[in-house]
C-alpha cells in the first residue's frame, strides 16, 4: 500500500496501537506479520521471493560466521550471487537481453532468447542491498550473525523502510528489535511531525509538480526552451520532495514506535559541489556504494587514474541500480564525470576564484557554488526522467531554443502564458496550480534555510503554543485540502 | 506514561476537531448526493451547483422509477447522448417507456455493466439507442475519477472505494472553500466557477433527460453573441480529414460482442450512432468495420469526420457537445433515412 493512502493511515494506526498494547516479547512477531501484510498489498505471491532471499542470507550469515578462510569467502560469494541473481532476473535480464539482441541483429546473428514477462517486485533493489549489507558486515566481522530467524526477517522486511529505504546497516537496526520501547510523548510527536512534513512534501508539492513535469516529459518534442527548462527544474524538486517525503514518512513512522532509522537526505540542493551533493542525497545508498563498492575497488588509495576509474565505475553502477535503461546509466556516468572533473579541476578553480577576487566575498562565492551545483545536478536529472535516450537528447538540444524570442515577447508584453507562442508555461494546467507549485518550493526552501540552525522540531518545542499549533494545523490541513490524492506512486518505488 | 498517552490523545483530538466537523458536514450536506436517495437529483430550472456523478444519478433514478414506469427503451452513451430528446425518439419507435441511461465520460466498460445490470434485473429491452465515439470505445476499464467512476450497483464492487473518492473530492481545497462559502452565504460568486456550476437546465426525473434551455435561449436570443464569446473555444480545424487511432482491441471486442449478443437475445430494435464530433476525426475504418461485422451495417451509423453536421459551429454548444437539433436530424436519418 502507498504511504499517501487512507489504507496506510489505518494500517499505521492499527500497527502502532498494537505495538504499544502488546508485551515486548510479542512485538517483533506483530511487526513481522504487519510487514508481510504491507508487502503483500502489492503482489502477494512475491513474498515468496522475499522469503527465499531471507532464508538464503539468514543461513549464509551463520555459515560465514562459523567458517574460516576459503569456505567463509565461498559462503559470502554464494550469498551475493544468489541475492544479485534475483535482482538481475527481475530487473536487468530484459534490458541486457534486448541489447544483446540488437547487437546480434547488427552482426546478423541468430538470437533465440526471448524477454521474460515479469513484474519487478516492489522494493527489490532496496531490500536486496540491505541483505547484502548484512552478509558483508558479518563477513567483515563487524556484525554478529543473527540467530533469531524472525528478527532477521524483520530486519529485511521492516515495513517503514521495506520498499524504498533508507537502506539500513545491521549494526544500526538489528539490535533495536531487541530493545523495549516505551511510549514517549516527545519521541512519538516528533515522529508524527516528521511524517506530516514528509506527506506535505509528497502530496502538496511533489505530486503538484508532477502535473507539469509529466506534461512535458511524456511528449517532449512538443515543447522547447522555457517549457523544457521549467519542467526539468520542477522535476529536480519533484524527485526531492517525493523521495525525501517518503523517507521522512518511513523514518517518522519508525520513530513513533521507538526505532531510529538513518537520515537519508540533508538539504541536498544546498550542496556546494557534486561531491557534497552525494553526501546529502540518498545518503543510505551513497554510503552503501562507498563502503561496499568504491572502497572495495580501492577507493582513493590507488594511483590517480585508478581512483578516477573507481569513482566513475561506482556512479555508473549506481545509475544502473536506479533502473534498467540507458538513461540511468548516462545519468550515473554524468555524475561520475562531474566528480572526476571536480577533482581534476580543483586547483584550477581555486586559482580562478582567487584571480577574480571571489574569495573576498565568501557568501557570494558560496551561493555561486550552490547555484552551479544545482544546475549540474538538474541537468543530469534530464536523463533520469526522460523515457529514453532520444527524448533526453531532444531535451538537451532544445533547452535554449527560442529563448531570445521568448524574452522579447515578455518584454513587449505580447507573451500569453496560457497560449504562449513559444513556451506555454502553464502547460495546460490552471494558473493556481503553477502558483501553488512554486509557493510550495519556496516554502520548503524557507524551512530548509531554518534547518541550517538545527532541527525544526526541536526549535518548535520552544515556541509559544499558538505558533506551534498554527503550524501543525497548517501542515495537516494543507495536506488534506491541497494534497493531490490521485493514485500517484512514489518515484523510487519503481526501483 | 499513562498521563503522557492521555495528553497525546487529547492533543490529537484537538487537531482532529476541524476534520470531524467537516466530516459531519459532508454527511449532513451530502454535496455529491451519494449518501442518501433522492426522488430527483436535480431541480429542474435551477443550476445544479455541484457536478454529480451522472452514472450514479442514472442508476439510482432508474431503480427509483422502474417499479412504476417499467422502462423498455433506453438511450446509452456519454453526455453527448443526453441531447437526444426522448419525445423525438418516440416518433420512430413504438410507444414505450424510455430512459436516458447515460454517464459522464461513459466508457464501453460502463455500457457493458449497464447491459449486465439489465440482464440481472430481467429487464427486456424493446428499443435501444447507443451513442458512441472513439473515446467511449477506447475505455474498456472503469474510469477512476469520482465523476466518472461506475457505481457499485453496476460493478458489484465494494462501495468503500466509490465513496472514498467523493470524500476526497469534498476535501479538495478549491471545492471545499467554494462549497462552504456558497452554503454559508447562499451567494454564487464568480470565483466559484472552477468547481461549482452556474448554469441551469431543465430536468425530467422520469426519463432522466436534461435540456440545456439556458444555452438554447442564449443562442436564440443572440446567436452571434453566443458564438463570438466562445471564439477561442471553437478551435480551427484542419482542412484534411483525419482518422482517430484504432481503439478496438481484444478487451473492447469481447465487450462489444457481449452487447451485440444481449441485443440479439432480446430481439431489440436498436441503432448505434457514431457521434459527429467537432474534432471531425473520422472513426478509424478498422473500428468501423468491426462494428459493421458485429452489429450489421444497417444498425451502425457513422456521422464522424468531415460532413454537413460537423462543418458548422452552430451545431455545437462547445467543442464537445452537439445540440438537440442535430440529434433530431440524426434520428430522422437512422430511422427513416431522411
Amino acid at each position: 500500500m502507498l504511504f499517501n493512502s487512507i489504507e496506510f493511515l489505518i494500517f499505521f494506526l492499527v500497527v502502532t496501537t498494537l505495538y504499544y498494547l502488546l508485551p515486548h516479547r510479542l512485538r517483533w512477531l506483530m511487526l513481522l506479520v504487519a510487514s508481510c501484510i504491507f508487502y503483500m498489498f502489492f503482489i502477494p505471491v512475491y513474498i515468496l521471493i522475499l522469503a527465499v532471499t531471507i532464508i538464503i542470507d539468514y543461513f549464509a550469515g551463520i555459515w560465514i560466521e562459523r567458517s574460516e578462510g576459503v569456505q567463509r569467502k565461498f559462503y559470502l560469494i554464494a550469498s551475493i550471487i544468489s541475492t544479485c541473481l534475483v535482482l538481475f532476473i527481475f530487473k536487468y535480464f530484459n534490458f541486457f537481453n534486448a541489447n544483446f539482441e540488437k547487437l546480434a541483429h547488427l552482426l546478423h546473428w541468430n538470437y533465440p532468447i526471448g524477454a521474460l514477462n515479469l513484474i519487478l517486485p516492489i522494493g527489490l533493489s532496496f531490500h536486496t542491498f540491505q541483505s547484502l549489507s548484512y552478509v558483508i558486515e558479518v563477513y567483515r566481522r563487524k556484525q554478529k550473525a543473527e540467530l533469531h530467524f524472525g528478527i532477521y526477517s524483520l530486519y529485511v522486511m521492516f515495513y517503514p523502510q521495506l520498499v524504498a529505504g533508507p537502506i539500513e546497516r545491521p549494526q544500526n537496526l538489528l539490535h533495536q528489535f531487541y530493545e523495549e520501547h516505551f511510549f514517549d510523548y516527545q519521541r512519538v510527536t516528533d515522529g508524527l511531525k516528521l511524517m506530516a512534513w514528509g506527506m506535505f512534501k509528497k502530496v502538496v508539492i511533489a505530486d503538484r509538480l508532477a502535473l507539469f513535469v509529466s506534461t512535458v516529459y511524456d511528449k517532449p518534442t512538443e515543447y522547447q526552451g522555457v517549457s523544457l527548462i521549467l519542467a526539468t527544474v520542477f522535476f529536480a524538486f519533484q524527485i526531492y520532495c517525493d523521495f525525501s517525503g517518503y523517507s521522512d514518512i518511513a523514518i517518522g513512522s519508525a520513530q513513533v514506535m521507538g526505532f531510529k532509522l538513518m537520515d537519508n537526505f540533508n538539504r541536498p540542493y544546498f550542496s556546494k559541489s557534486v561531491a557534497e551533493f552525494w553526501k546529502r542525497w540518498h545518503i543510505s545508498l551513497s554510503t552503501w556504494f562507498k563502503d561496499y563498492l568504491y572502497i572495495s575497488l580501492g577507493g582513493n588509495r590507488v594511483p590517480l587514474p585508478r581512483w578516477y576509474a573507481n569513482l566513475f565505475i561506482t556512479f555508473l553502477v549506481s545509475g544502473l541500480w536506479h533502473g534498467a535503461n540507458w538513461t540511468y546509466i548516462v545519468w550515473g556516468a554524468l555524475h561520475g564525470t562531474y566528480l572526476v572533473l571536480g577533482i581534476v579541476t580543483a586547483d584550477l578553480r581555486k586559482k580562478t576564484v582567487a584571480l577574480v577576487g571571489l574569495d573576498g566575498f565568501p557568501t557570494v562565492h558560496k551561493y555561486a557554488r550552490i547555484g552551479i551545483t544545482f544546475l549540474l545536478v538538474t541537468f543530469a536529472w534530464i536523463f533520469f526522467r526522460a523515457k529514453n535516450i532520444h527524448d533526453a537528447a531532444y531535451i538537451v538540444t532544445h533547452l535554449f531554443s527560442g529563448i531570445p524570442e521568448y524574452v522579447m515577447s515578455v518584454v513587449n508584453g505580447t507573451y500569453d502564458p496560457e497560449k504562449g507562442k513559444f513556451f506555454p508555461i502553464l502547460l495546460g494546467h490552471p494558473k493556481l496550480e503553477l502558483v501553488m507549485a512554486i509557493a510550495g518550493i519556496v516554502f520548503m526552501e524557507f524551512v530548509h534555510s531554518i534547518q541550517r540552525h538545527g532541527s525544526i522540531r526541536h526549535m518548535l518545542r520552544d515556541k509559544p503554543g499558538f505558533i506551534r499549533w498554527s503550524i501543525y494545523f497548517m501542515v495537516v490541513y494543507g495536506i488534506i485540502f491541497f494534497g493531490m490524492f490521485g493514485k500517484t506512486q512514489f518515484i523510487y518505488f519503481q526501483f | 506514561m499513562k498521563s503522557q498517552t492521555k495528553i497525546f490523545l487529547f492533543k490529537v483530538g484537538i487537531l482532529a476537531v476541524p476534520l470531524m466537523i467537516l466530516l459531519m458536514s459532508y454527511v449532513c450536506l451530502d454535496p455529491f448526493k451519494v449518501l442518501r436517495k433522492y426522488d430527483s437529483y436535480y431541480k429542474s430550472g435551477e443550476p445544479a451547483r455541484v457536478t454529480l456523478n451522472q452514472g450514479y444519478v442514472s442508476v439510482e433514478t432508474f431503480l427509483h422509477n422502474y417499479p412504476r414506469y417499467k422502462y423498455d427503451s433506453i438511450i446509452f452513451g456519454n453526455s453527448r447522448s443526453r441531447f437526444y430528446p426522448v419525445s423525438e425518439w418516440k416518433k420512430y419507435i413504438a410507444v414505450t417507456e424510455c430512459f436516458h441511461f447515460d454517464a459522464s465520460g461513459e466508457s464501453l466498460y460502463g455500457v457493458v455493466k449497464k447491459f449486465e445490470f439489465l440482464e440481472k434485473e430481467n429487464i427486456r429491452l424493446k428499443n435501444a439507442l447507443i451513442i458512441m465515439d472513439s473515446e467511449l470505445l477506447l475505455q474498456a476499464v472503469d474510469n477512476e475519477r469520482y465523476l466518472n467512476k461506475q457505481p457499485p450497483r453496476l460493478t458489484l464492487e465494494s462501495s468503500y472505494s466509490f465513496h472514498l473518492k467523493f470524500l476526497k473530492a469534498f476535501f479538495n481545497g478549491k471545492f471545499l472553500i467554494s462549497y462552504l462559502d456558497l452554503k454559508i452565504r447562499g451567494k454564487y460568486l464568480p470565483y466559484m466557477g472552477e468547481t461549482l456550476s452556474d448554469f441551469s437546465f431543465l430536468y425530467d426525473p422520469v426519463i432522466n433527460e436534461v435540456t440545456f434551455d439556458f444555452f438554447e435561449k442564449m443562442i436564440e436570443k443572440n446567436k452571434d453573441d453566443y458564438y463570438l464569446s466562445r471564439k477561442d473555444v471553437f478551435y480551427v480545424r484542419d482542412d484534411v480529414e483525419k482518422y482517430s487511432d484504432p481503439v478496438i482491441g481484444e478487451k473492447q471486442l469481447k465487450q462489444i460482442q457481449y452487447i451485440a449478443a444481449q441485443l440479439e437475445k432480446q430481439k431489440t430494435n436498436y441503432r448505434i450512432v457514431i457521434s459527429p464530433l467537432y474534432n471531425q476525426k473520422k472513426l478509424n475504418p478498422k473500428d468501423l468495420e468491426i462494428l459493421y461485422q458485429i452489429f450489421g451495417s444497417d444498425k451502425v451509423f457513422d456521422f464522424s469526420g468531415k460532413n454537413e453536421l460537423t462543418s458548422t459551429i452552430y451545431n455545437y454548444y462547445e467543442t464537445s457537445h452537439y445540440r438537440p437539433h442535430v440529434c433530431k436530424l440524426i434520428l430522422g436519418l437512422i430511422y427513416r433515412g431522411k
